[in-house]
């Protein structure tokens, strides 16, 4: 198995210019063994071929959109992992991230073979079961996370590398998600949403909070960081309750 | 120190120790790790800087029982700290500006300068309200309270009418970084001479502070600064041009204004301000 730096750059390498938004979270730490993974790449139909035009978001639950990224790759798409939520002890662990982990290290020379151009158009990979479960639970590894405009390129950016047309690959459009489409909306890229079968113009609705300064301050706070970067960190157990209400070892 | 001076100095104390602890080891977690020698070496450095500069002024320039004593000096480094990274919260909050996020998780150096002059302009903001005698720390809050309530709403004003934490935090506009930190450093600078001065009482420090009014037309150059930028990349139909000369020229120029407005309106009432050199020296050595 390759070390995870090498990994790392297979998936965000140094020449490619969606490299800058690539998250290293889910390749720091190294999974035990990935002899016995077997990735399903599919054949990907509901695209023919690579439209230089057109930047694709998959945001699909576990390994399936590492899957279906590499099956985009194989058209000569770029794919960028965008995964924030860190790998924690796997019972306790709110968003199940481990078999993304192990998608990725064995996705690695799958990737290789592509030889994608350096210029070529993204894929931004998400999970979305980022945001499922319910919040911070005492005794659980809370490593939900959500996806924010600073997350991924401009608009103008990517109307700069010539892209009018952005398809999400997903059973439906999440909230957090929606932030950043509407501002790709605004500046006049056309979104389209894929079910897996057939793509469809959208218009993606305004969300609450739309670009008000406080809403990922707002968001952030119902999470929990990593100190080393990411999300997820274990929420205390409650070791008292008293009539004023719950007592934590420290600060939750 | 009363019972009270004690328990802030034990929160501040804790509050500050552990918020540079967090700031070093996100800096130090930061993988792959061989890279970002840039944000690592100037954020690495920031911390020190502040402490350079909030030191100088407790023994130079501080209340007289202030400056000579060494609990009272620890306290206020501690509160300073405190101070300042509990401004970049609220940077955060108001800016949409984030060190953790924006600088050190998404490797954006627009937010790295805007940052460092967040930084930069909190510390001399509250080096300012700690220039001049005083009663206690409350005199200190207060006013350095009215420099940083004036400093986040001149900020948010700048954003209304130029986008421009979008811009350096979504559109990674590094030129707009350089001109937004150095605006922020040199309003720091005008409002901490606006909070400096000898404590009268609350009504009159208001009165004092309005010395710092320059920091208004400091703000509407800082906009139609911005407004020039912003119409000039959309008509060349791009937003990442080559203006790092010209960045760093009208942040050297903010800088000089407000160096200027600060010796336009100098502090008179401490002796001590006829000595600055030899007090200089006394920190260094």
């Amino acid at each position: 198995m390759r070390s995870n730096l090498e990994t790392y750059k297979i998936w965000a390498p140094d020449d490619a210019i969606w490299t800058q938004w690539a998250k290293p979270v889910l390749f720091i730490r190294q999974p035990d063994s990935i002899n016995k993974v077997e990735l399903n790449i599919p054949e990907i139909k509901w695209i023919q071929s690579l439209e230089r035009n057109t930047m694709i978001i998959v945001d699909l639950p576990r390994h399936s959109g590492v899957e279906e990224s590499l099956g985009l790759a194989r058209l000569g798409y770029r794919p960028v992992p965008l995964y924030n939520g860190v790998d924690g002890p796997s019972l306790s662990t709110i968003v199940k991230v481990h078999d993304i982990v192990k998608a990725l290290y064995k996705g690695a020379d799958e990737l290789v073979s592509c030889n994608i151009r350096a210029d070529a158009p993204p894929v931004f990979m998400l999970d979305s079961n980022r945001m499922s479960g319910s919040g911070k639970q005492p005794g659980k590894y809370d490593n939900r996370w959500c996806v924010f405009p600073q997350d991924m390129p401009s608009a103008s950016f990517i109307i700069n590398q010539g892209i009018n047309r952005i398809i999400v690959r997903s059973e439906s459009i999440q909230n957090d998600l929606s932030h950043i489409l509407c501002r790709y909306q605004k500046e006049g890229v056309d979104i389209y949403h894929c079910n897996g079968q057939t793509v469809r113009k959208i218009h993606v609705t305004q969300p609450s909070d739309f670009k008000s300064l406080s809403y990922r301050f707002r968001a952030i706070f119902g999470l929990t960081r990593n100190a080393t970067g990411g999300f997820g960190s274990k929420i205390p157990e409650a070791t008292q309750s008293s009539s004023s209400g719950v007592r934590y070892y420290g600060f939750g | 120190m009363d019972g009270f001076e004690f328990l802030i100095f034990i929160f501040s104390g804790y509050y500050s120790l552990n918020s540079i602890f967090r700031w070093y080891r996100r800096l130090g977690s930061m993988w792959p790790s061989g890279q970002y020698k840039t944000l690592k070496l100037t954020f690495g450095f920031l911390p020190a800087v502040s402490y350079a500069m909030i030191l100088y002024t407790l023994k130079v320039l501080a209340s007289f029982d202030v400056v000579g004593a060494f609990i009272y000096i620890l306290f206020y480094i501690f509160l300073g700290f405190a101070w300042i990274f509990a401004g970049l919260y609220l940077v955060f909050m108001s800016f949409d500006l984030s060190w953790i996020d924006d600088a050190v998780e998404n490797k954006n150096k627009a937010a790295m300068f805007a940052v460092t002059g967040a930084f930069l302009g909190l510390t001399i903001i509250y080096s300012g309200a700690n220039v001049g005698d005083g009663p206690g720390w409350w005199c200190v809050l207060f006013a350095g309270g009215l420099g940083l309530i004036a400093w986040i709403l001149l900020g948010i004003l700048m954003n209304k009418f130029t986008g421009i934490f979008e811009r350096i935090s979504v559109e990674r506009d590094i030129y707009c970084g350089i001109r937004f930190g150095c605006y922020l450093l040199a309003s720091g600078i005008i409002l901490g001479r606006a909070s400096a001065g000898d404590w009268t009482s609350f009504s009159v420090t208001i009165v004092e502070f309005l010395v710092g009014w320059p920091v208004l037309p400091l703000t509407v150059l800082a906009i139609f600064i911005e407004r020039f930028y912003i119409n000039s990349a959309k008509s060349r139909e791009r937003i990442n041009n080559n203006y790092l000369l010209s960045s760093i020229y009208w942040g050297i120029i903010y800088v000089i204004i407000a160096v200027l407005c600060v010796m336009m309106f100098p502090l008179v009432e401490n002796p001590a301000y006829d000595n600055l050199p030899v007090g200089l020296s006394e920190v260094v050595l």
